[in-house]
């Protein structure tokens, strides 16, 4: 038996844990039917049941530091069969949330994003960046000829915010990332940890592009098709841009707008259409399901998935109907969605890509993920 | 007080351990009692129970005392195959109609059984929960009261088969006997329509009805009791093996607000006492009970410290949450995290025991009276009210002794309202 | 009264088939009856009118009918002011045995004789009524269920007086600063609602309230208790009809509980401490006033542990998550941790424990605590191991309260100071941990002196709501004992019955066994042991009977020479016929139903046993064995309820009693030269009906082994 553990619930933890999806956590009284009913969990001390205790005792460290958690694809068979309405599912959510708050970095951004109260500073800051890069770069006059978005805002002015904000972006994430990865392994400690990250993240690859963990949910079924779409839009439309990016605009020197019969114009349109898909899906059943709950941090990103795809092909759309009145207004709006996009990357539910990877490639390496009969063999 | 002074009647509905206790104790007071009950039979759930938890006795030996307060009382009227259908009125004056059903024998019948050895036909034996058959003319079980035999309306095939008619030498059979209505003035009203095993087939993950061999906890009171469907040696329902090992799922259907929110008060007790019937005939039995919570309250400890002691009798931490049958064998296999262990379970048994919880029977049928009621169908009752009261496990679970005296105060209630007329 | 008989013989359910009714008939008319008829279906409306015609029409006052069980048919044969015997051809011979035998038309006869010698010496019973019963009910205890009880008793229009030992009335409650809720949805702590409960007491005209007062004695009986209170006023004397017992509990000795911490660290309460410390302002730690930031609650302390209190208090589950919702209310950033070991919230209040727990500064898990010590600054370090969490924790908190449990007042003091020989309290206690409760499931009012009714607390760990439930049912009883005693009658379990039992006192020889042997404590003794009856207090079982070696109690229907006629009516064969002849004495509560329940199920065994019902093996008096012994019969069976701790006998001791009984007279059978196994004692639940060949036939088998009694023909 091991020392005894100091324990001081974080009372603050809680009530940020309730707010971040994990409102009915309290009510778990500790019948491990979610641990039983969870096709995920490995059979050692498994999933959610421990993670419930622990977040009803305000445990954030242990929690934060749990890669049982990133093994959680929120099906919620957990939630649809807990005899008490506590919901672990949607609880792993929110610990999956706090850790974006959490591990941060900046810190104060991780709190900027979790909750609406935030919202008029973590809109105004792009709305107003970009109203003064316009001023400056830009011209809200439509001139005469083939509408341009290029004569709003010039490509290198726009390449200029991006693409700094894409590199702070990897930047904040790594730190967080590392951050997150360096507790895992203080509280896990070094014993029966197998393999090194890099080689565990190359084995664990295949099945997260295959979305093999969302075929093992038996409620919400949907979900895998929800998720593959918005997943493989996003991969989409990153290509896309950069192959316009680097390969158009910088090396070929061939600037937009591009025909709609370009292969790769294709291929972002298709993407496009995957986002909001996958997207519709989500929110579809978000709606329908009984007594579902989401919190601030997946609707944050349903908006920005339906903001960043819609406002993109309303540009297109407009551009090519030559609706000059509004185009310029549309684009704006597309602007802001991928400033929101790039700018709270690591911070937003958005940095899941990077922390359920990161957490997924430590529970490979603690031998906590051997659960699907895939992995098995 | 003499016999002949009128004091009012009280309208007791359901004849269960608690509304027999409830007429009886009111009779002997000095009141006239209706007892109204929906079986062919007094004695409600408690005779099909084997024993009572912790004495292990047999329920049949109370009975027979109330029985006999019966017998002696002629205060106490009772009218079996009945339901209430309609009171109106106002306390201390109160109208009420009951249907009985036609029981097809009158009181003719003397219980020599020679209609029983004359009849073809069989039906599904639901004293037994199915497990066993009877003709359609028989006796609801071997200690009933009245002792008086009941065709069953479904099963028989009337008139033209008329064969029990011919083996009767008393007149005592008559299929031709309607349903009939009964109209009483009571004063007061007493609900005591006790509770249903919640139907284990809603709880999807414990496989009952598709995984042989998981049985719920009343059928085991039946597969142990003397005169149940086994002559009392419990065996598996699939192959009549004697189980080996034999798991207890505790709170099937308590304690989860996707079925009963509550908890349901006797299962962890019923399930250590199951344990003992297990364990009596087979010593060599490995018995598992999985629970969330032991709660065997007060004295019932002591029970809880004699079970524990038998090295057969292991008890984990945690809720089995998934029942299949092994693909093989397709014996069942129980699923459960063992918290205190630290790991999933599965474990493979001969036999597994539901503990499922008591569901109110107004939860089907509400009363003909303005109740309130919970969300499970519970009676709400109103600490203020008069004249109509509930008791027993139609307003919340309870063991067998807090029904009784809930029940006994329940008669008093009921006498109130007479004197304060 | 004159006696006429008449003697009536149902052929009906195969009684016809099995036996040669002209020969029974023949018998029946050499009994010295006036009427003997035989009719194929007596239970049925002709034949039930033919006795009824000769009864008013010839004058017919005495009955024996021979047909069916006595367990059925009851409503049918029931003649008002007539002597009614019943022989059991039916269930007992017909069809339990072979048909048209020898041996089966023997034990029919036998019965016949024995029935016909039992009816020619019954009586009609006459009540014992006594003079001015009291209609005021004793409540002793004035906390909720005393309060109860003395409500509820009022509101029947019957009177009752409350004695309370404290200057206060409301008990515990009174104490309350906030109660677990009572009513769906079982969310909200309910302010205690003991104030209007009192007012309503004391505001009632038909309440006369003893405070700082105690019961310093009970003599008498039901109906005419005479009651001595210890006032501040000085002594009163009052009479009442029934007592209720509700003298509640007091917390488990915290003192004793030093592996907690308490006694040495002034911040380790107690649950009543702490509810006392709520009532009257904000929690705080005892060492130095500070306010209790963290609270630890410590369930099962002392409670479920066999070095304390060996039983679960019921409620302290349900008081500490009480608690722990107050510390929140009271403070929005205070933290409450309750460790358990089970969590006992059973019925509805499961929905309170849900409601409650969904708190976020409420932790709770299983676990044992390991050790108390103490931390910086007046704290106190908890430790826990096997918790929920995965691994033993510590906390560190300002105030640990000790979920204590329990104990009933009757555990030291009787309490009823009852002025009866056999004492001043309940007997047997400890085999209920000390509480005043009743041995049988299905009768939780039964107690072992009639006419009082513990409740309450003091009977078992009950909340407040329970405590309520239990107060009006015991309040019902104590109507019922007066009303009962009020017409002559018995109450449970022989409830209506009014014989009682008559004391010959001219023979008396003072030696006790009466007195002592009673269950009830009906008896009081003068100076020189001559028993003093108090009919009301009596449950008519006839265990006295059992008891006298100078057979002088008797009861109008049931006494020793009604018995001793029976087994004298029963024929003896010559040795030489090779008959064996063994009597059952038998239960007439479990044995008897259950030698119903075997012939039901149409089970055989031996023909050579002849059953004579009893009320209870304990009113089984030695002298019988002696006379069928001396008859010539070869065994005796004793087959009646289960004793020991779990006793199933209804009358609670008077199985035990038998069997100690029936060790003296092996003993003295051995002294005889006589096997001692041909008196056997057995005990047999009602339901254990199956196996009754199986020990009839065992039993035939070992008296095979010792041969014919051998005083049979002198």
């Amino acid at each position: 038996m091991s020392e005894h553990h100091i324990v001081e619930p974080d009372l603050k933890f809680i009530k940020d844990m309730k707010r971040a999806g994990g409102d009915s956590m309290k009510k778990c009284f500790q019948c491990a039917t979610c641990s039983v009913v969870c096709n995920l969990t490995p059979d050692d001390s498994p999933f959610p049941r421990k993670e419930m205790i622990w977040a009803q005792w305000g445990q954030k460290d242990r929690l934060l530091s749990d890669p049982d958690v990133w093994l959680c694809h929120q099906c919620n068979d957990c939630s649809e069969k807990c005899p008490r309405g506590a919901r672990p599912g949607d609880v792993l959510g929110a610990v999956r949330n706090m850790s974006f708050q959490h591990f941060a970095f900046p810190r104060f951004m991780g709190t900027w994003l979790s909750r609406p109260a935030y919202l008029p500073l973590v809109l105004g800051i792009p709305f107003l960046l970009l109203w003064v890069l316009i001023g400056m770069y830009g011209n809200w006059t439509v001139p005469e000829g083939e509408l341009k978005y290029s004569n709003f805002l010039s490509v290198p002015a726009i390449e200029g915010i991006y693409i700094t904000l894409f590199f702070l972006a990897v930047i904040a994430m790594a730190v967080g990332v590392n951050r997150f990865w360096k507790s895992m392994v203080h509280y896990h400690g070094e014993k029966g940890l197998m393999g090194a990250p890099v080689p565990n993240l190359l084995s664990i690859l295949p099945g997260i592009l295959a979305h093999r963990r969302f075929k093992e949910c038996d409620e919400n079924k949907e979900r895998y098709w929800g998720h593959l779409g918005i997943f493989y839009g996003f991969i989409g439309a990153a290509t896309t841009t950069g192959i316009f990016t680097v390969v158009y605009y910088y090396g070929l020197g061939i600037h937009s707008p591009y025909p709609m019969s370009n292969p790769v114009k294709m291929l972002g349109n298709v993407s496009a259409l995957a986002l909001l898909v996958g997207a519709l899906i989500v929110t579809v059943k978000r709606f329908s399901g009984d007594d579902k709950k989401s919190s601030y941090y997946d609707w944050s990103l349903i908006v920005l998935v339906f903001g960043l795809g819609l406002t993109g092909w309303a540009s297109q759309f407009i551009r090519l109907a030559d609706m000059r009145g509004i185009a310029y207004q549309v684009y704006f709006l597309h602007l802001l969605f991928v400033f929101y996009f790039f700018a709270y990357l690591p911070y937003s539910k958005m940095a899941h890509l990077a922390y359920r990877t990161v957490g997924m490639t430590f529970a490979r390496q603690a031998q906590r993920d051997l659960v699907a009969k895939e992995d098995i063999a | 007080m003499s016999e002949e002074k009128n004091l009012g009647s009280i309208l007791v509905v359901g004849g269960g351990i608690t509304g027999l206790t409830t007429a009886i104790e009111a009779a002997e007071v000095g009141y006239d009692v209706y007892l109204v009950e929906k079986n062919p039979y007094l004695g409600g759930r408690v005779a099909q129970l084997n024993k009572y938890f912790p004495k292990l006795c047999p329920p049949a030996c109370g009975l027979e005392i109330n029985f006999q307060r019966i017998r002696k009382n002629p205060k106490v009227k009772y009218l079996t195959m009945a339901e209430v259908e309609s009171v109106s009125g106002q306390p201390g004056d109160y109208d009420v109609t009951v249907k009985v059903k036609a029981r097809k024998v009158n009181e003719n019948c003397t219980a020599c059984n020679a209609c029983v050895e004359a009849c073809p036909v069989d039906r599904l034996n639901d004293f037994n929960f199915g497990m066993d058959s009877t003709k359609a003319v028989y006796l609801p079980h071997q200690m009933a009261f009245p002792m008086r035999y009941v065709i069953d309306e479904k099963a028989c095939k009337g008139s033209s088969c008329a064969k029990c008619v011919e083996a009767c030498k008393y007149d005592a059979i008559d299929l031709e006997m309607e349903a009939d209505t009964v109209n009483l003035k009571v004063g007061s009203v007493v609900w005591a329509t006790g509770w249903q095993p919640y139907d284990a087939s809603q709880i999807d993950t414990l496989g009952y009805g598709k995984v042989p061999n998981v049985v719920t906890n009343m059928m085991m009171e039946r597969l142990a009791a003397g005169n149940g469907p086994t002559g009392g040696q419990i065996q598996r329902p699939s192959d009549g093996k004697v189980p080996e090992t034999i798991a207890f799922v505790q709170c099937a259907g308590s304690r989860d607000e996707n079925h009963l929110a509550y908890c349901s008060y006797i299962c962890c007790m019923a399930s250590l006492k199951q344990a003992t019937y297990i364990l009596e005939q087979n010593p060599e039995a490995k018995v598992y009970i999985y629970y969330i919570d032991l709660r065997t309250p007060g004295r019932y400890e002591k029970f809880l410290k004699t079970i524990e002691a038998n090295e057969n009798v292991v008890m984990i931490k945690g809720k089995v949450a998934n029942i299949t049958a092994d693909p093989e064998s397709g014996d069942p296999v129980v699923v459960a995290e063992d918290i205190l262990g630290g790991g999933l379970v599965r474990q493979k048994v001969d036999m597994v025991v539901l503990a499922t919880g008591m569901q109110p029977s107004t939860a089907e049928k509400k009363a003909p009276l303005d109740f309130k009621y919970d969300e499970h169908g519970l009676i709400l009752e109103d600490p203020q009210a008069v004249g109509v009261y509930a008791t027993g496990c139609a307003k919340n679970p309870v063991d067998v002794t807090s029904g009784v005296k809930d029940a006994t105060g329940a008669a008093l209630k009921a006498i109130q309202t007479m004197v304060r007329r | 009264m004159e006696k006429k008989l008449g003697i009536y013989i149902c052929t009906g359910c195969s009684i016809g088939d099995a036996l040669d009714i002209e020969k029974l008939t023949a018998l029946a008319g050499t009994q010295g009856a006036a009427v003997v008829k035989t009719h194929e279906f007596l239970c049925g409306d002709e034949g039930a009118k033919v006795i009824e015609n000769d009864i008013s029409a010839e004058g017919i006052n005495t009955v024996v009918i021979a047909a069916c069980s006595q367990r059925v048919n009851f409503d049918v044969f029931n003649f008002p002011d007539t002597i009614i015997e019943r022989v059991n051809l039916r269930e007992h011979v017909a069809w339990s045995h072979t048909p048209n035998d020898e041996d089966t038309q023997m034990l029919a006869e036998d019965y016949l004789r024995m029935g016909v010698a039992k009816a020619k010496r019954m009586e009609l019973p006459e009540p014992h009524i006594e003079e001015d019963i009291s209609r005021t009910v004793l409540v002793i205890g004035g906390g909720i269920s005393g309060l109860t009880a003395a409500l509820e008793v009022a509101k029947t229009g019957y009177d009752a007086v409350l004695v309370e030992k404290e200057a206060e009335l409301g008990g515990f409650m009174n104490k309350m600063y906030k109660v677990v809720p009572r009513r769906y949805p079982f969310a909200k702590l309910e302010e205690p609602s003991i104030g209007a409960v009192i007012s309503e007491v004391t505001g009632d005209p038909n309440i006369k309230v003893y405070t700082s007062s105690q019961v310093e004695k009970v003599a008498g009986q039901p109906g005419k208790f005479v009651v001595t209170i210890a006032s501040p006023q000085g002594a009163v004397e009052t009479t009442a009809g029934a007592v209720i017992m509700a003298s509640g509990w007091k917390p488990y000795d915290a003192n004793k509980l030093d592996k907690y911490g308490f006694g040495q660290f002034p911040n380790v309460i107690t649950n009543v401490m702490m509810e006392e410390m709520a009532k009257n302002g904000p929690i705080t730690r005892p060492s130095d006033g500070a306010p209790a930031k963290s609270v630890a609650f410590i369930q099962c302390a002392g409670q479920r542990d066999e070095e304390h209190l060996p039983y679960c208090s019921s409620v302290c589950c349900l008081g500490s998550l009480k608690q722990a919702t107050y510390v929140r209310e009271k403070d929005a950033n205070a933290k409450a941790y309750i460790f358990y070991k089970d969590m006992r919230t059973p019925g509805q209040y499961e929905l309170f424990y849900k409601s409650a727990q969904d708190d976020e500064g409420i932790f709770l898990t299983k676990g044992n605590v390991t050790s108390v010590g103490e931390g910086d600054g007046n704290s106190l370090i908890v430790e826990v191991e096997d918790t929920l969490l995965g691994e033993p924790v510590k906390v560190s908190v300002d105030l640990l309260v000790l979920a204590t449990g329990m104990v009933p007042t009757t555990v030291d003091d009787p309490v009823l100071n009852l002025a009866y020989r056999q004492g001043p309290g309940l007997p047997d206690l400890e085999l209920y941990n000390g509480f005043a409760d009743s041995n049988f499931i299905c009768f939780p009012y039964e107690s072992r002196r009639t006419g009082v009714f513990p409740t309450g607390a003091v009977k078992m760990p009950l909340s407040g709501a329970e405590s309520i439930e239990d107060a009006t049912g015991a309040a019902l009883k104590a109507i019922q004992v007066i009303e009962a005693v009020s017409v002559g009658k018995a109450v449970h379990p022989r409830s209506g019955d009014s014989t009682y039992p008559d004391f010959f006192l001219q023979r008396c020889t003072q030696c006790k066994r009466c007195t002592e042997e009673c269950p009830f404590g009906t008896l009081d003794e003068d100076e020189k042991g001559t028993p003093l009856p108090n009919p009301n207090r009596c449950r008519r079982c006839g265990i006295c009977l059992g008891a006298c070696p100078e057979r002088i109690i008797n009861f109008k229907n049931y006494s020793i020479d009604i018995l001793a006629s029976a087994i004298k009516a029963i024929n003896v064969p010559e040795e030489e016929e090779n008959k064996p002849r063994v009597i059952a004495f038998v239960c007439e509560n479990d044995a008897y139903p259950a030698f119903d329940m075997a012939g039901i199920n149409r089970l055989q065994y031996s023909p050579n046993v002849r059953m004579i019902p009893v009320r209870c093996l304990g009113a089984v008096n030695t002298v019988w064995i002696a006379d069928s012994l001396a008859a010539g019969i070869d065994g005796i069976m004793m087959i009646g309820c289960k004793y020991g701790d779990d006793y199933q006998c209804h009358y609670a001791k008077g199985s035990e009693l038998a069997n100690y009984r029936m060790e003296k007279v092996q003993e003295t059978l051995n002294r005889l030269v006589l096997e001692s196994d041909r008196v056997k004692i057995l005990q047999l639940a009602i339901d254990d009906y199956d196996k009754l060949p199986s020990i009839i036939d065992e039993y035939m088998e070992q008296l095979d082994g010792f041969g014919p009694n051998p005083y049979k023909g002198f």
